[in-house]
């Protein structure tokens, strides 16, 4: 943060947003572009008005699909990464099987997943937790696997058992590691959600972009957008304020 | 039971090393003997010194004796023995290790720090008071409280050092445990190590490539070349027992400084 260290300067980002929205609608207002390409930001305000209901409950839906399957995603990509460190001989069977699968783009098993689970909540969760879950599973493996042989072997003398090194020694050192990919995760759930939402669904901030975009509501997909990303802020927000309670000892490295 | 009652009842451990090789990389091309053939025995309740230039083995001749050697990467022959006075073996010696890094547990304040090992072995009754003793003992009964990086690098290794004489230690293995210290600091921790040395009686083997600390601590100096005993000399005799910041003030001290300087530079 030391960019903005001055008081002044740290006015800077808000103010070039606000100068460019000017612009984009001083543009719009020369230019006359049709709103049909490019909505001027008091459309879009306009459209956020008008739909502010049918956004914030499809937002909503949205969110619980992500949220859901980036929890999901995440025990299992954790469990998966412990199972690895406490048994490496199952490791060496999954890993590469699951790096195979990781291969296959996510947007490739979004309609599979919502041919075999329906095109309701179960699907968009799997999707999302699928995309979340693989960054954690590798980071997680990594990171338990990062902490010094002469740490370890501290433990062991003092009669720790391989799951109490775990608990004790290699779970909490991985926390750092772990916490930054959930936070990649909770993007990469975001990601999912939509995309199955795309693919298949009656609901949604997915389902509301491609129905607007079929009716040619472009106004409204922009707003669609915008409240996807506050989502995405507010959800990354959470897991890094979950992270800076919780990795307590890191903060001041 | 008082603490203190139970360590003095105790019997010292001797450690026997009878022939001991040590390879790593076994099996490929880049295999190396780094121990060969190595022979040489640690007085019980004793400190002694294996000194040497850097690749002689030093560290993989500390974890050999810990126990801690990885079984893929190293293989070992010969013994290495833990004995009683008496010269009965003991099976299970409680073996403790110092570090040049403390190894605290970040997230632990330094009060369960030192508590460890008693949460390790889930005996919960007075862990409290024993640690907060001994943290008193380090003198750092005020910062108990704290986490690690929250102390310097002085008061870290002194909280490594009651942890780890926090349980009736029969060895105590140390791998340059007082490098980059400043000299107070360093003063500050030699007399908590020969505080609990004295009181614990324990077997002490440090490794470390600065022949004044060699000198200033050990009974013994056993000078590493190559995998083997290439000197041994005993300070001990030299320095009537003295130790630690008495030790300097002998007339010999810097004459056996430069000594096992001299035999550390011979061996190349």
């Amino acid at each position: 943060m030391r960019a903005y260290a001055h008081p002044r300067l740290r006015l800077a980002p808000p103010l070039a947003g606000l100068m460019l929205l000017v612009l984009w609608q001083a543009a719009d207002a020369w230019l006359d572009w049709s709103k049909f390409v490019l909505p001027a930001p008091l459309e879009v305000a306009g459209a956020f008005r008008r739909h502010f209901f049918q956004l914030m409950q499809n937002g909503w839906i949205t969110l619980t699909e992500a949220v859901l399957g980036f929890l999901l995603g995440s025990i299992v990509g954790i469990a998966a990464a412990t199972v690895s460190v406490l048994r490496p001989a199952i490791a060496r069977v999954i890993i590469p099987y699951a790096v195979l699968i990781k291969a296959i783009p996510i947007v490739v098993l979004a309609p599979l997943l919502v041919m075999w689970l329906g095109d309701g909540l179960i699907s968009k969760i799997a999707m999302a937790a699928t995309a979340a879950f693989f960054p954690i599973l590798v980071s997680g493996v990594s990171a338990l696997h990062s902490v010094d042989q002469e740490w370890a072997d501290l433990l062991r003398l003092h009669g720790a058992s391989n799951w109490q090194i775990y608990w004790m020694l290699r779970f909490p050192h991985a926390l750092p590691e772990i916490f930054s990919a959930l936070k990649v995760g909770t993007s990469l759930a975001m990601v999912g959600a939509v995309v199955g939402e795309f693919t298949g669904s009656s609901r949604g901030i997915g389902h509301l972009i491609t129905t607007s975009t079929y009716y040619l509501n472009i106004d409204l997909v922009f707003a669609a957008a915008i409240v996807l990303g506050l989502m995405g802020i507010a959800f990354y927000g959470t897991i890094g304020l979950l992270e800076r309670v919780i990795v307590f000892w890191r903060r001041s490295h | 039971m008082d603490q203190r009652c139970r360590w003095q009842k105790r019997v010292s451990a001797e450690i026997a090393i009878r022939d001991l090789s040590v390879s790593v990389g076994a099996g490929t091309t880049r295999e190396r003997l780094v121990l060969d053939r190595l022979a040489l025995t640690v007085r019980p309740a004793s400190i002694c010194a294996i000194v040497g230039r850097s690749g002689c083995g030093k560290t993989t001749f500390l974890k050999t004796i810990a126990g801690a050697l990885d079984d893929h990467a190293a293989s070992a022959t010969g013994s290495v023995q833990f004995r009683s006075c008496e010269g009965s073996e003991l099976s299970s010696p409680s073996v403790g290790m110092v570090f040049q890094r403390s190894f605290l547990l970040p997230w632990r304040t330094a009060l369960q720090n030192v508590a460890l090992n008693q949460r390790i072995q889930a005996r919960s009754t007075d862990s409290a008071s024993h640690a907060r003793a001994l943290l008193e003992r380090v003198g750092l009964a005020e910062h108990g409280w704290k986490y690690p990086h929250e102390l310097s690098g002085g008061m870290q290794q002194r909280v490594a050092l009651a942890r780890e004489f926090a349980r009736p230690l029969d060895v105590l293995l140390m791998d340059e445990p007082f490098r980059m210290l400043d000299c107070v600091t360093h003063e500050q921790l030699v007399d908590c190590l020969l505080m609990f040395w004295r009181e614990q009686q324990t077997t002490i083997v440090m490794v470390t490539h600065d022949p004044m600390e060699a000198v200033l601590l050990a009974d013994v100096v056993f000078v590493l070349d190559r995998g083997r005993v290439a000197a041994t000399l005993d300070v001990s005799e030299r320095l009537s027992g003295l130790r630690g910041r008495e030790a300097r003030t002998s007339p010999h001290f810097q004459e056996l400084v430069e000594c096992v300087h001299t035999l550390i530079r011979d061996c190349a």
